[in-house]
C-alpha cells in the first residue's frame, strides 16, 4: 500500500502546486510517485512538468430525462434539487439546466407519476501522463478535468479518485494536489488520505484559510500538518500561523522562504532545476512519516 | 402587456438594474399603453446574495410572474436560456424604470438575443 499524501491550505497561491510538484520530484529520486491534479477546475501539472497528457477515461453522470407524457407539472422535481437545475413555472414543464446538475436524482425519486428516466452526459476527463520530458521515469501523473460550464467538479475527483485506486499499488507514495477552499471537491480529494500537508503563507488571507483548511481536516479525521512557504515575508503573521497550528494540535513541519529563483523556476516551468536544499527537510519528514 | 423588470428601487421612478440575477427588487407591470402603465407588484428579490444560481432562481420568479417580457441591464447566459424556453423576451435598457417600460411600448428597446455583460 502507497503512503497517500494530500497536498491542500484553504487559500489559494498559497504553493500547493509548486509544493505538490517539488516534492513528487523529490521523492521519485528513491521511490515511485503517483502525482494526482485533483484540481479538476484549473488543472496544471501536467503543463508545470512539461507533460503529454493521455485520455485514461472520460467522466460521465447521470441526469434526468422526462417524460412529459407522464409529467402531471406538480414541481417537485424542481423543489428537492438543491442544485437550481430545475425550474419550475407554474403550468409548465419543467426546465432542465444540464450545467448545474451534480446527478444526484433526487428528481427522479421524489416524481409521483415516474416520468423521469436517466441519461448520461459528459462532465470532464481523467488524463494520465509519463514524465518523459525530466526524465523522471519514477513519476507518473494522473490529472482531472472539467468541461468547461459545468459547475460542480466534485463528481470528477470523485471519478478520479476511482481511476487512482486501480493501479495505486504499483506506487510507494500518492500525492493529491488539491483545488483552493474547502468546498465538496477539497472533501473529496483529501477523504482517505493518510494525513494532509496545508499549504499556507504568513498572510492574513493565509492565516484565515488555515483555520478553515485545519478545521476540515480535523472533522474528517485526517491528520494535518503545516507548511509555512513564503515564511519570511511577514515576522508577525508567522508568529499566527504558528498558533492556528498549535491551536489545531499540529506543527509547522517545514518552512519555506520568499525567493524570487523560485518564482523564476515555476514561470519557467523549470521546477526540477530548484536546489533540494530547499525542500529537502519536507522531503525527510515526508518519509519519516 | 405583462412586464418584470429588474429595478436599483421600488418604485418605477427609480433605475434599471444593470444585473438580472441579483437585482435588487423585480417589479411586475401592467402596460396598456404610455399613460396607462400600472405597478401591480413589487418583490424584493431573495437571490441577491446566494452563493450560485441567483440568475436561474430569479428567472423562475420572474416567469411564475406569467410576464411577457423582462426588462433588465444584462442577463446571464442560464437565466437567458430559461428565458428563451419559455418565450419570454428580454430587452436591454438603462435609465428610469418608467422611461425603460413607455420606450418598450413605442418599440425602442432593444432585445437581448446574445446574453452576457453589455460590451458597450
Amino acid at each position: 500500500m502507497p503512503k497517500t499524501i494530500a497536498v491542500t491550505g484553504g487559500k489559494g497561491g498559497t504553493g500547493k502546486s509548486t509544493i505538490s510538484t517539488l516534492l513528487a520530484i523529490g521523492l521519485s529520486k528513491e521511490y515511485r510517485v503517483l502525482l494526482v491534479d485533483a484540481d479538476a477546475d484549473c488543472p496544471n501539472l501536467h503543463i508545470i512538468l512539461k507533460a503529454k497528457r493521455k485520455l485514461l477515461s472520460e467522466v460521465k453522470q447521470t441526469i434526468p430525462k422526462w417524460d412529459f407524457s407522464k409529467c402531471i407539472k406538480c414541481g417537485k422535481c424542481s423543489q428537492v434539487c438543491k442544485e437550481n437545475a430545475i425550474v419550475f413555472v407554474k403550468g409548465k414543464y419543467p426546465i432542465f439546466v444540464k450545467e448545474q446538475c451534480i446527478g444526484c436524482n433526487a428528481c427522479r425519486i421524489i416524481c409521483p407519476t415516474k416520468a423521469i428516466g436517466k441519461a448520461e452526459q459528459k462532465i470532464g476527463a481523467i488524463y494520465f501522463s509519463e514524465i518523459n520530458s525530466l526524465n523522471l521515469s519514477n513519476l507518473h501523473l494522473i490529472s482531472s478535468e472539467m468541461l468547461i460550464t459545468y459547475e460542480e467538479t466534485s463528481p470528477i475527483v470523485n471519478a478520479l479518485k476511482k481511476e487512482v485506486s486501480k493501479f495505486k499499488d504499483k506506487y510507494d507514495f500518492v500525492i493529491i494536489d488539491t483545488a483552493a477552499g474547502t468546498h465538496c471537491n477539497v472533501i473529496s480529494a483529501l477523504l482517505g488520505v493518510d494525513f494532509a500537508l496545508a499549504v499556507t503563507e504568513p498572510t492574513p488571507l493565509g492565516a484565515h484559510d488555515l483555520s478553515l483548511i485545519l478545521s476540515l481536516t480535523k472533522k474528517l479525521n485526517i491528520p494535518a500538518f503545516v507548511l509555512l512557504n513564503k515564511a519570511n515575508m511577514a515576522k508577525s503573521k508567522a508568529e499566527e500561523i504558528k498558533s492556528i497550528a498549535t491551536q489545531f494540535n499540529t506543527e509547522i513541519v517545514s518552512e519555506i522562504p520568499y525567493d524570487k529563483k523560485i518564482f523564476e523556476a515555476y514561470s519557467s516551468a523549470n521546477l526540477e532545476k530548484m536546489p533540494e536544499s530547499l525542500y529537502k527537510p519536507l522531503i525527510d519528514f515526508i518519509k519519516k512519516k | 402587456m405583462r412586464i418584470a423588470i429588474s429595478c436599483e428601487g421600488k418604485t418605477l421612478e427609480s433605475n434599471v438594474d444593470p444585473r438580472f440575477g441579483r437585482c435588487v427588487h423585480l417589479l411586475i407591470v401592467e402596460a396598456e399603453s404610455p399613460d396607462k402603465i400600472n405597478l401591480v407588484k413589487v418583490i424584493d428579490n431573495p437571490n441577491v446574495n446566494v452563493g450560485g444560481g441567483a440568475g436561474i432562481s430569479t428567472a423562475q420568479l420572474a416567469a411564475n410572474e406569467n410576464v411577457e417580457a423582462i426588462i433588465t441591464g444584462n442577463i446571464g447566459p442560464r437565466a437567458f436560456g430559461v428565458m428563451q424556453q419559455l418565450n419570454i423576451k428580454v430587452y436591454r435598457a438603462t435609465g428610469k424604470a418608467i422611461d425603460a417600460i413607455k420606450q418598450l411600448l413605442e418599440g425602442k428597446l432593444e432585445e437581448i438575443t446574445i446574453p452576457g455583460p453589455m460590451w458597450k
